[in-house]
């Protein structure tokens, strides 16, 4: 009967930096290792050697270089959604606008590309970068500036926008419409505008935008007057307000910052991966596995690189697997499922917490 | 053979022993009172009898039977019930409604109102306590949600009844009235377990008192075979009730004008009808009322929480009124709120994070752009040792922290930040008497800086004990200003209650 909170473990805000990480990177691993083990049982149903199966699925992608670089390109946009829904997740801000807001940028960061392909690649590159960033951004601040100051609950404003954003940009691509390529894309954007590879396979030098975008969240969380601002207003949004954060401005922030991060990584997929904007882009959904990914991490940047690293892993192992044993495909979506399931429950507790503390009535003697 | 006895209960969290082999014995039909400070491991201990603990070594026995309470429903069953310091009632929900949650008699599958009316009219009749079965508990007083909660627990067949600090939160003519209730219930045969650290009211209601300190029993008396020196002796460890020490107020320019201040409550009714106030700096202004009169309203006002409709708001001359709470305290107004677990602090964030709140983003922590871990780590420790806040580390959550050590934080970063006006609700709600004494101490030092202090307080004796000179707030407006040496509490009480107020008598 006493709150849930006095009974569970506390999480201590501010241990070391390698302590913390290191916590942040176990629990992923247990959760992906716990749905592992069913899927495990179900390759035995089927009459599979789960053995085999595993050791191409989570062994074999270490085993060459080519197959590594695979895995660090499965990540790149995994860690840039996931870095997207922590930060609002961090202020109790559940922005799940993340794949619509993705899209857009894809979308504006072909344009760019395409419009402005006069520019010198040093200027054009981060140019649509930030165009992307703007794109995702604008979308996602519409849905934070409702929030922040009409009260409109975010969990349905960013879900039903994300749906606007991809109608939109589908639109745009679709033969007929304005942008719109051979085949349902948009034209090839210029050489000049897209990563170069990094060896035979698929990992291109876009990398490096994750790995600034990882230094740069911790960096906003743990070291500056916003970060303190945005862990508050998540820890407790009265005690925020009366100590004087500003708790609209905070959470109109957030979104914006989540914005700019998920349209990075569409701007990044445009340029490293597709060279176009198509529609077989809302495939993926890369914005969705985001929001697995941040809560996968516990909301911790440290943690989004494990829990990122872990997805691609199976990305991967799940093509490996499927040439090299009989086993179905389809059982490492029942695993991806099973993650989802055992992380998503978080969020609906965070969820019911938080209007629980709104909604809480009686007198508090401390 | 006593109705309930524990016997060598421990209890640990971590590296804290809350308990320590700690025997207990209640004898049916009777109060007993369980004292000590906050921190003694008074709570934990109910908790584990009513099954919300598992203790780590040590036996239960109820009726000379040995028990396993391993959850509340076993407690239940077993006719423990437990009313918490925090209410467990669904606020828009009827009282009705709220009595058989859990249990609800049910008609076709469906919640069988009538049945629930009357099974809560029963209860209220056969046990004297008055409720109104259909009223909302959003619209009820404390005093009457807490009635309910008792009521609750009678419900579900509790012969024993656990307390906890249930007078905390009523004023004190609910308090009579809860006593009236507890005598009655006891009377009926109920057995009375009584969490509290006022001892007025022990030797008031109780039958016999155990004293609990540092998770330790002290020792079990009759209430009549001692007093309330001996116990608060027992409870310290200290020879003497702690008086507050203070010079003469040496009052200089004014720091604070309220002029004709209107605000509205939540649900639109005017809470403040036109205040008038006065604080100078280096004096302590109480402000006395019954709870609900204004007090909270006008504290809130003052900190930027709540809009004023009408009226002025001067911090030395400069217009304060319906600034947001940031610019208020960048005028100089510190505020120690009510509610510290609410408002106060982020319980699940670390006590450093904690105490960088205001001025996180200023020297000697960092700057707009930038905090500095280091700095902040040192500015934290440097203040957990100032103001003696009891913590192995400053990285560990607040909620971690007892009451008293978790006030101390919240005066050590507001008194910090050197304001001209200190703002203090409840200072020392829920505290124990060495904790209550150490935050006087440092409202009348802070007093002595030059600061200008207000006072808010439901605890007359504290009013009296720390202002030089009270306002009494009744019905929205401040009904009298009094010099603390002049005034008498049976004054005092005149005032309060709307019987007299100043222009109308002498």
């Amino acid at each position: 009967m006493e709150s849930i909170e006095e009974l569970a473990p506390q999480k201590p805000s501010g241990e070391s930096f390698l302590v913390a990480s290191l916590k942040a990177a176990v629990r992923p691993i247990g959760v992906v290792a716990l749905a592992l083990l069913i899927g495990m049982g179900i390759i035995l149903y089927t009459q599979e050697n789960p053995f085999i199966a595993y050791q191409n699925l989570l062994i074999a992608p270490f085993q060459s270089w080519d197959t590594f670089s695979n895995v660090l390109f499965y990540a790149i946009p995994l860690v840039l959604t996931g870095l997207a829904t922590l930060v609002s997740f961090r202020a109790n801000v559940f922005n799940i606008g993340t794949e619509g807001q993705l899209q857009l940028g894809a979308l504006v960061t072909a344009w760019g590309a395409l419009t402005f392909s006069g520019l010198p690649a040093v200027v054009l590159v981060p140019f649509i970068i930030a165009l992307g960033a703007l794109a995702g951004m604008i979308w996602s601040g519409i849905a934070g500036w409702m929030r922040a100051y009409l009260g409109a609950t975010e969990l349905v404003s960013t879900l039903m926008m994300s749906y606007i954003a991809i109608d939109i940009t589908t639109y745009f691509v679709t033969p007929g419409g304005p942008l719109a390529g051979p085949g349902g894309a948009t034209n090839l954007i210029p050489l000049k505008a897209q990563f170069p590879t990094i060896g035979n396979e698929l990992l291109h030098w876009g990398i490096i935008v994750p790995i600034l975008a990882v230094i740069a969240v911790y960096l906003l969380l743990y070291r500056t007057p916003l970060g303190y601002e945005i862990r508050m207003v998540g820890a407790n949004p009265s005690f925020a307000l009366f100590g004087g954060v500003p708790v609209p401005r905070v959470i109109l922030a957030t979104s914006l910052i989540t914005g700019i991060l998920a349209g990075v990584a569409g701007a990044v997929q445009v340029m490293g991966f597709a060279h176009q904007y198509a529609t077989s882009f809302t495939d993926p959904q890369w914005g969705w596995t985001g929001v697995t990914v941040a809560l996968l991490a516990r909301l911790e940047p440290i943690g989004v690189v494990v829990a990122a690293l872990l997805y691609a892993l199976l990305e991967e192992g799940t093509q490996l697997m499927q040439n090299n044993t009989n086993v179905d495909h389809n059982i490492i979506g029942v695993v991806q499922g099973l993650i989802i399931l055992f992380v998503t429950a978080q969020i609906a507790v965070a969820w019911l917490r938080r209007r629980r503390a709104s909604a809480t009535p009686a007198v508090e003697a401390a | 053979m006593d109705q309930i006895q524990l016997r060598q209960i421990t209890k640990t969290f971590g590296a804290l022993v809350a308990d320590d082999q700690v025997d207990l014995d209640v004898r049916q039909g009777e109060i007993h009172a369980l004292v000590g400070e906050n921190g003694a491991g008074k709570t934990t201990l109910m908790k584990i009898l009513f099954g919300l603990y598992r203790p780590d070594s040590g036996t239960i026995y109820l009726d000379g039977q040995e028990m396993d309470i391993t959850s509340p429903h076993v407690a239940i069953a077993h006719g423990i019930g437990m009313v918490h310091q925090h209410f467990m009632l669904l606020p828009s929900l009827t009282v009705a409604e709220n009595i058989v949650l859990g249990m609800e008699p049910t008609r076709g599958g469906l919640l069988d109102k009538a049945r629930a009316r009357e099974l809560t009219r029963e209860l209220s009749q056969r046990y004297g306590l008055r409720v109104d079965a259909d009223a909302p508990v959003r619209d009820l007083s404390v005093g009457l949600r807490q009635r309910v909660e008792i009521l609750k627990a009678l419900a579900r067949g509790a012969r024993i009844l656990i307390l906890d600090e249930p007078t905390a939160v009523l004023t004190p003519q609910e308090t009579d009235e809860l006593f009236r209730i507890l005598k009655g219930l006891v009377e009926g045969g109920m057995t009375i377990i009584f969490i509290t650290h006022k001892l007025r009211e022990v030797m008031e209601i109780a039958d016999r008192v155990t004293v609990m300190r540092l998770g330790k029993k002290v020792g079990t008396m009759n209430t009549a075979d001692t007093n309330e020196r001996d116990l608060a002796r027992m409870m310290i460890g200290r020879d003497h009730i702690p008086v507050v020490h203070k010079e003469k107020a040496n009052p200089g320019e004014l720091v604070l004008e309220v002029r004709n201040l209107t605000a509205l409550d939540e649900a639109g009714a005017p809470a403040l009808r036109g205040v008038d106030l006065d604080v100078s700096s280096g004096e302590i202004l109480g402000i006395a009322g019954v709870e609900g009169n204004g007090q909270t309203e006008l504290v809130e006002v003052l900190t930027g929480l709540r809009k004023a409709t009408g009226g002025d708001v001067r911090l030395f001359g400069r217009r304060i009124v319906n600034l947001n709470p940031r610019l208020v305290r960048d005028n100089g107004l510190a505020y120690v709120p009510e509610d510290r677990i609410k408002h106060g602090t982020a319980p699940a964030a670390s006590i450093r994070d904690n105490l960088a709140m205001s001025r996180f983003d200023r020297a000697p922590i960092g700057n707009r752009w930038w905090m500095f871990p280091r700095r902040l780590s040192r500015y934290a420790r440097d203040l957990v040792k100032r103001y003696d806040i009891r913590t192995r580390d400053i990285k560990l959550p607040v909620s971690s922290l007892s009451g008293g050590n978790m006030q101390k934080l919240v005066l050590a970063r507001e008194l910090s930040m050197n304001p001209d006006l200190l703002v203090v609700a409840q200072p020392t709600r829920g505290l124990d008497i060495g904790a209550t004494q150490s935050v006087h101490e440092r409202l009348v030092a802070e007093r002595d800086r030059g600061t200008a202090v207000l006072l808010v307080s439901a605890e007359l004796s504290e009013i009296m004990a720390l202002s030089d000179r009270i306002a009494v707030m009744y019905g929205g407006q401040v009904t009298g200003v009094f010099d603390a040496a002049e005034v008498t509490e049976e004054e005092l009480g005149l005032y309060m209650l709307g019987i007299k107020r100043a222009g109308e008598a002498a």
